[in-house]
């Protein structure tokens, strides 16, 4: 019965690349209304990793935005060796990493320290000030916190394996990382989470 | 809960084994490992809480995201080239074709002009310029060399119709004169007629009375000489 369930998800996720590439085609032939079936399919995904990683609604859409239009200027020079959702998180990520670049909101020296001797503790008085839902929800809001002080190549993995559910392959595969790199990023960056999290428990 | 380092060397393993990802035998090998060790026992447990932590942080909604994309010339040109009807296509491509080969044509004729014979290419002249004429659409003009190409074109196309104009009217004019000269002339010939036969008719009537008087006349002079005999 497993066998028949991932041979099947198989055939769906080959379905779906084909017809990502379909889509692409036809978006190099000049139909841009392809592209945009293109983004309402990834949007979502995008968008979560965006999310994740920078920690604002605001931001991360931003960062989509950036993301899609620099594929949709790049579309000729995908190569179709690789999963067009490997590609595009890949500039989501570079859009991220550019935009944390940009804004000097955030620090991320792990150890730093605070007068209460909270060695996570971070200046981010946007986050604070935000009349966002997950403040309502302080777990919530500590664990964001928590990752957003880690370093991006740390917190980009734990993303990507927590969130995203990718396989230790595909982050490998997206980052150009070997398999044992993303292994040891991942051990590391849960160390550090699990360090932040019982330190304000 | 242990939050000092794990110095087992069994790191990758015990990633591989928290996600799911490990392979039969490395599943196998942990599990039998961490009955012997503490440390990646107490890891693992931790690492499993952490993680139930973390999904904690959830997304609270279903983003839309407007991209839009800039539309570059190419694609207008690649729109309206997907637009407009096939037998304008046709039409386009078949021009295009023709102009391409008037062009080459010119440039072959005028590639093929033998140099040393000085007649043969006095002779030919008048046809060269005609091709060239033909293949001048071809050219790009500046603005001003276009408008000014236009307005000379004009002004010749005004004095042409301007020369056909008047060259009409003296036509007509010439018509005109000519059958009005007619007219007087019949007009004369008639009236002369007329002046003719009325003087003839005067004529005719004098004649008649002085004969009507000299009958008259002897008629009273014979009564008197019986009379007088």
């Amino acid at each position: 019965m497993s066998v028949v369930v991932e041979t099947m998800s198989e055939f769906q996720n080959s379905e779906v690349e084909i017809s990502d590439n379909s889509l692409i085609a036809r978006t190099l032939s000049g139909e841009t209304e392809a592209f945009s079936q293109l983004v309402k399919r990834w949007e979502r995904p995008i968008y979560s990793l965006a999310y994740r990683m920078l920690g604002r609604d605001e931001e991360a859409r931003d960062a989509c935005q950036e993301a899609f239009l620099s594929a949709y200027r790049n579309l000729s020079k995908f190569r179709g060796d690789a999963k067009f959702s490997s590609w595009m998180y890949r500039i989501a990520l570079n859009a991220c990493h550019s935009r944390r670049r940009q804004s000097s909101i955030v620090t991320y020296s792990l150890d730093a320290e605070d007068e209460n001797g909270k060695r996570w503790e971070i200046e981010d008085k946007q986050i604070e000030s935000l009349p966002d839902r997950l403040q309502r929800d302080e777990q919530a809001v500590l664990v964001r916190k928590a990752l957003q002080a880690l370093p991006p190549e740390m917190r980009q993995i734990i993303v990507m394996k927590e969130y995203e559910e990718m396989t230790f392959l595909e982050i490998s595969e997206i980052l150009n990382i070997p398999l044992s790199t993303v292994k040891s990023r991942l051990y590391t960056g849960l160390q550090q989470m699990r360090l932040r999290l019982s330190q304000v428990r | 809960m242990s939050t000092e380092p794990n110095n087992c060397g069994k790191k990758d393993l015990l990633i591989a084994f928290l996600y799911n990802e490990a392979s039969a035998v490395e599943r196998r090998d942990f599990e039998a490992h961490q009955l012997q060790c503490a440390d990646c026992r107490l890891e693992l447990n931790s690492f499993k809480h952490t993680r139930a932590e973390m999904n904690t942080w959830q997304l609270p909604f279903t983003p839309s995201i407007n991209v839009t994309i800039p539309r570059t010339a190419m694609d207008a040109l690649r729109e309206f080239i997907s637009l407009v009807p096939a037998w304008f296509k046709i039409g386009s491509g078949l021009a295009t074709a023709s102009v391409a080969a008037l062009v080459f044509f010119a440039a072959m004729n005028i590639g093929s002009r033998p140099i040393n014979s000085v007649q043969q290419a006095q002779d030919s002249s008048v046809v060269k310029v005609e091709q060239f004429n033909a293949v001048q659409p071809q050219n790009i003009f500046t603005r001003e060399e276009a408008e000014k190409m236009i307005q000379t074109a004009v002004t010749k196309a005004e004095l042409q119709s301007q020369q056909e104009t008047r060259l009409q009217l003296a036509n007509l004019e010439s018509k005109l004169s000519s059958a009005h000269q007619s007219d007087l002339k019949n007009a004369t010939l008639r009236l002369k007629k007329q002046q003719q036969k009325t003087l003839d008719a005067l004529v005719a009537e004098t004649q008649k009375q002085t004969v009507a008087e000299w009958l008259f006349a002897s008629t009273d002079t014979g009564g008197d000489d019986e009379k007088n005999n």
